[in-house]
């Protein structure tokens, strides 16, 4: 089990190193910093001297690792359009995100997870029918159009719930259903051929001929050995999630991680861009690194290894 | 063939096929057959409605946006662009993909460690953002949302390949084939690459998908093909802020979008049924 945990750290660590190196090629591309953070009255020789303490007349591994000790340190450079360090931008702009990514999931498993595990187990109903037509529009729906088209319909017509911005209760609903869309096709599919595969399992086809409920048979043996996959799954769609909240969240106008990537975007304000992939990076190697420990102790196959 | 016949047998695969194959028709004919060029502008006839509201015109069967141009030729036209990128990027991936996956699973060492920790890097993370921030560093460009997009699509269409490749060259025909002496290029090219043919078809159909849906989603944020080329992204972007008064000018790309989607989606499902019977079928 230790082990096991080793090895995801490790590759962890990997992704986390891969990403920076991303983010410096990316920093480097960006432009000059001499041009960027130093007044334009500054002569020739003040440029020389700035690039030179910002190590850029090093080869690159060595910027690298510059670099590398700089993120480490937290320091990302000065945002260019908002007064204060990148991170700092970066880091306000994280709990929305997470409050609306948590409420979406939350949906979705409320919504997707009863309806997955009903299609599995009466094949061929409506629930089957439900399930399967939600999990293919689900995915082929752009969330940006459908956040859109719900505020079109929700908001400007009927008045019932606000157009955008983040507040009260109201102003989470509309974003967290179109973001909930997505994640909800994505449950329902994974529970139910999870749900299917352990329904054909000779230790169900046991469990009934043992004489035991329905009930019990489907909360002792079916869920608890279908759960392990779906956790899986979701958690390592997580990256793709937050894909979905960036455009969620552009559209409501969601003061979020998305509405900063775009601002930055318009506004050129590369050091924030750069600090928002470092920052979302390190997010999901910590959720990633939660749900493969949380795996590996839930999963005795695994835990006594 | 047996699974060409197979997919037929399937409707919602069959109706998949129908509206990619009306897509791929529209994006062909476009040039001629669009009621008008997409960068006409007709400020006189701006923001008309669809042809069956009144104050809409027949010429303009899906209305007007708000600089006079006919809606249906821009989604004409702009199938053209989607399905190109989409279709040329997931080519690129396929084909990078597959060799490294080929590669990885064949040698093995090095490489396979490499370029698996690689692909696992990108996988954990939103891809949508890292395609941002390349395009936004930069010049924006054709060519380089081609490579940010097959960037994207390499990863699924390599560990398709290595896992089956595993499998596969552990088989008899394989064995023999090595016995009597053939090359390793041989092997890999003649005897394993067609068995991987089938899911590399699949795999494909569904990054094909999934890359119209991050073409539109750039095109949304500005970040993808420039005007005046239409892309359904863009349309989206600047029909917003008309959505209340001129509701067509973002229902109907984004509905353009979602057929598209639709359609690969139920055709990749119906491939995946269809060549391979043994996945245990829903």
């Amino acid at each position: 089990m230790l082990s096991h945990i080793f090895t995801r750290l490790v590759q962890g660590l990997v992704t986390l190193l891969v990403v920076i190196l991303v983010a410096l090629a990316l920093v480097r591309l960006s432009g000059d910093p001499a041009m960027f953070f130093l007044p334009s009255e500054a002569t020739d020789e003040q440029r020389a001297e700035y690039r030179h303490k910002l190590h850029l007349d090093e080869p690159f591994p060595i910027q690298y690792i510059y670099y590398m000790a700089n993120v480490a340190k937290g320091d990302f450079g000065m945002s260019l359009t908002h007064y204060e360090p990148s991170l700092t931008v970066v880091l306000r702009h994280v709990p929305p995100t997470l409050e609306l990514t948590g409420v979406a999931i939350l949906i979705a498993l409320v919504i997707g997870f009863p309806i997955g595990v009903l299609a599995a187990i009466k094949m061929h109903s409506i629930f089957d029918y439900v399930c399967r037509i939600i999990v293919v529009l689900g995915q082929s729906i752009a969330t940006f159009w459908l956040g859109m088209t719900l505020i079109m319909f929700f908001a400007v017509r009927l008045h019932w719930l606000p157009v955008s911005g983040r507040g009260s209760l109201s102003n989470i609903v509309l974003p967290s259903v179109t973001l909930a869309a997505w994640v909800a096709a994505l449950i329902m599919r994974i529970t139910r051929s999870s749900v299917l595969d352990v329904i054909t399992q000779d230790y169900v086809r046991t469990a009934r001929a043992k004489g035991l409920a329905g009930h019990v048979v489907l909360l002792r043996h079916i869920l608890t050995n279908a759960m392990l996959p779906i956790v899986t799954v979701v958690a390592l769609q997580f990256g793709a999630l937050l894909g979905g909240a960036l455009m969620t969240e552009i559209v409501f106008a969601w003061p979020g991680i998305g509405t900063l990537v775009l601002s930055s975007v318009e506004t050129r304000d590369f050091p924030v861009i750069v600090a928002t992939i470092v920052v979302v990076a390190v997010g999901v190697t910590i959720v990633n690194l939660f749900v493969d420990t949380l795996y590996g102790w839930i999963d005795p196959r695994v835990r006594l290894q | 063939m047996k699974s060409l016949r197979r997919l037929l047998e399937d409707r919602t695969a069959v109706g998949g096929l129908i509206v990619v194959v009306i897509f791929v028709l529209a994006a062909v004919v476009a040039v001629v057959a669009a009621p008008a060029p997409y960068d006409q502008q007709n400020l006189p006839e701006r923001i008309l409605p669809p042809a069956w509201i009144d104050r809409g015109s027949v010429e303009h069967p899906l209305g007007t946006d708000q600089l006079g141009r006919d809606l249906l030729s821009r989604i004409m036209y702009g199938a053209r662009i989607s399905l190109l990128v989409a279709s040329i990027s997931a080519g690129v991936a396929c084909i990078v993909g597959t060799v490294l996956g080929l590669w990885s699973g064949y040698f093995g060492g090095l490489v396979d460690a490499v370029v698996m920790r690689l692909a696992d890097a990108q996988l954990s993370f939103p891809y949508l953002l890292l395609a941002v921030a390349i395009m936004s560093i930069g010049e924006r460009g054709l060519l380089k949302l081609i490579i940010v997009l097959s960037l994207g699509g390499w990863v699924t269409y390599a560990r398709t390949v290595r896992a089956s490749v595993l499998v596969l060259k552990q088989m008899e025909f394989v064995e023999a084939a090595r016995t009597l002496g053939a090359t390793t290029t041989r092997i890999l090219f003649l005897h394993i690459l067609p068995n991987l043919a089938g899911s590399i078809i699949v795999v494909g159909t569904f990054q094909f998908a999934q890359m119209i849906l991050t073409e539109s989603s750039l095109g949304f944020l500005g970040l993808g093909v420039q005007p005046p080329t239409p892309s359904w992204g863009g349309m989206l972007s600047q029909g917003r802020s008309y959505f209340s008064t001129a509701w067509w000018l973002v229902i109907f790309p984004g509905v353009t979008i979602m057929l598209a989607v639709l359609g690969t989606n139920l055709l990749g499902d119906g491939l995946r049924d269809a060549l391979d019977p043994r996945l245990k079928t829903h």
